[in-house]
This record gives C-alpha cells, sequence and structure tokens, in this order.
C-alpha cells in the first residue's frame, strides 16, 4: 500500500507546478480575467493518472489559490468563478477519465474539462456579472479554450508516455 | 488521438462556431454601442460623443465615446484589463470590466428599431 504522505508529497509538489504554470499564463494578455490558456491545467492531467479524486480535489484548491495569489484575484469574486469552473472541469475530467483508455486519451479529456469549465464560467459571468448581451464573449472564449486544451492534452499523452518521472511514480503509487 | 477524442473535439469546435454565428446573427448597416453595468442597459448610436461614469463593485468606471469609437479611459479595478483593452470600433467587438461589472460591445442596430414610441 502507498503511503498517504507520499501521495500528500505529489500534490504539493503539482500544486507548485500549477503556481508557476500560473505565473508563466499571466504573461499572456487577456480581455477578462478568467479567460486563460490553462496551462495549468497540465498538472491536473498528470494527476488524473497519479492520484486519487479526494487529491486531484486538493490540487485544484491548489491550483485555484495560487492563480488567485498571482493575478491579485483571491479576495475578489473573481475567485468563485475561477473555483466554479476548475471544480466542475475537474469532475468532467475524472468522470471521462474513468471511460477505458482505448475509446479516449488524455486530449479528449482535456478538451472536455477545458469546455465545460469555460461554459460554467460563460454561464456565470451572462448570469451575474454582465447581462445576456455578454453571450458576444463566448465565441473568443471557447475558440481559446478548444485550441489550447487540445495542444495541452497533445503534450500530456507524449509527456506521459516519455517521462521517466512519470513512469518511476506509477511503481509505488 | 481515440475515438471519443474525435467527438469531444467535433462538439468543442462546433460550440465554437455556433457561438461564433450567434455573434454575427444581429448584424446592420448602422452601428450601435451597448454598455451594461449593474444590471441596467444603455444603448447609443455610434457617432455618438460622451463620457460616462458608471459605479460598480470595484469603485468608478470611464467610458469615453468618440469619433465612431469606444475605450475605457479609466477605472478602479485592480487588473486594468479594461482600461488596456484599447479602442473598438467595429462590430462585433467588446470590452469586459468583470472586477467592476462593466461590459461594452458594438453590436449592429436592427432595422425599423425604435428607441421608444409615444402615442
Amino acid at each position: 500500500m502507498v503511503k498517504s504522505t507520499d501521495k500528500l508529497k505529489l500534490t504539493s509538489f503539482l500544486g507548485g507546478l500549477c503556481l508557476f504554470l500560473s505565473a508563466i499564463e499571466y504573461l499572456f494578455p487577456r480581455p477578462v480575467p478568467f479567460m486563460r490558456l490553462g496551462l495549468a491545467n497540465l498538472p491536473v492531467l498528470f494527476a488524473l493518472k497519479l492520484l486519487p479524486f479526494p487529491y486531484v480535489l486538493l490540487l485544484i484548491l491548489l491550483k485555484i489559490t495560487g492563480q488567485g495569489l498571482i493575478s491579485g484575484t483571491l479576495a475578489s469574486y473573481v475567485f468563485l468563478f475561477s473555483a466554479a469552473g476548475s471544480f466542475t472541469s475537474a469532475v468532467v475530467m475524472y468522470s471521462v477519465y474513468r471511460i477505458p483508455a482505448k475509446f479516449i486519451s488524455l486530449i479528449g479529456v482535456s478538451v472536455l474539462g477545458a469546455l465545460t469549465g469555460n461554459i460554467i464560467q460563460l454561464i456565470l459571468s451572462v448570469k451575474f456579472i454582465f447581462g445576456d448581451s455578454a453571450w458576444v464573449i463566448a465565441s473568443l472564449f471557447l475558440t481559446i479554450g478548444t485550441v489550447s486544451s487540445f495542444l495541452i492534452g497533445l503534450f500530456a499523452v507524449r509527456f506521459m508516455k516519455r517521462s521517466q518521472w512519470i513512469s518511476s511514480l506509477e511503481g509505488p503509487l | 488521438m481515440k475515438l471519443l477524442d474525435y467527438a469531444a473535439l467535433c462538439l468543442a469546435v462546433s460550440l465554437t462556431v455556433l457561438s461564433f454565428f450567434s455573434a454575427v446573427s444581429r448584424s446592420g448597416d448602422s452601428l450601435e454601442i451597448l454598455i451594461q453595468s449593474a444590471g441596467k442597459e444603455w444603448i447609443y448610436p455610434i457617432d455618438s460623443e460622451l463620457v460616462q461614469v458608471f459605479h460598480g463593485p470595484a469603485g468608478e468606471t470611464t467610458i469615453v465615446v468618440e469619433n465612431g469609437s469606444v475605450f475605457f479611459s479609466q477605472s478602479d479595478c485592480s487588473e486594468q484589463i479594461c482600461v488596456q483593452s484599447g479602442i473598438i470600433k467595429k462590430q462585433g467587438q467588446w470590452i469586459a470590466c468583470m472586477p467592476n461589472r462593466v461590459f461594452v460591445t458594438i453590436r449592429g442596430k436592427k432595422e425599423g428599431e425604435l428607441d421608444g414610441e409615444v402615442y
């Protein structure tokens, strides 16, 4: 059996990776605070394979806290948007990841995760922040989300195949 | 790429394309500016000249409409994404200030749509 401290260590390491990727992501201009490339989703994709679901949720908490700290939105309601999007997308990604690997890879998992997270945030922003006319932001939002989540999924698949670090973790965990 | 990867991509791409169509469906000869703030809407013809201040949770946001274009000249929000968005002048373009809940977009004016009627 794996010790839970090992899982915690891995979760905190992946959380640190999320923080680093959020900082990189912050370099790219964006039209609204929650419209991100989703680079910080990469450690979450790794976690789906390496960690049980409660630890994945803990990682999401670390991820959104890190993003909030870096963009300065931790104490505002923008943080709640980020939380709603990230947690829904994590639940969807985890459920989809349960489908046998011969039908779906991390590419599909990543694309579906981004799509649900984005749609939740769009609905929230139209209903609670701006108003019905704000649906015009959907086209840009979904385009960025689809392209970047596809590329991130593609990277995750390649990385998982070749990384010695990942294969060293798969044994003991 | 597996079978459901293609299905996921098709779903994402078709929703994206659909959102593009819904964004351009409201086209017209003349353009108008729609501003939303605090659950209210303001609509101005694109050739208006005005400076308007909106009050939101973060403080004040100032929007300037001039020379057929719109921009946020000042806002009390932390990230200043809206001010840095610059000037918009084409149909379908938009600027949003999420912390202060102000949204501006340029859209086509529907034919025969009146501001109000008096009998």
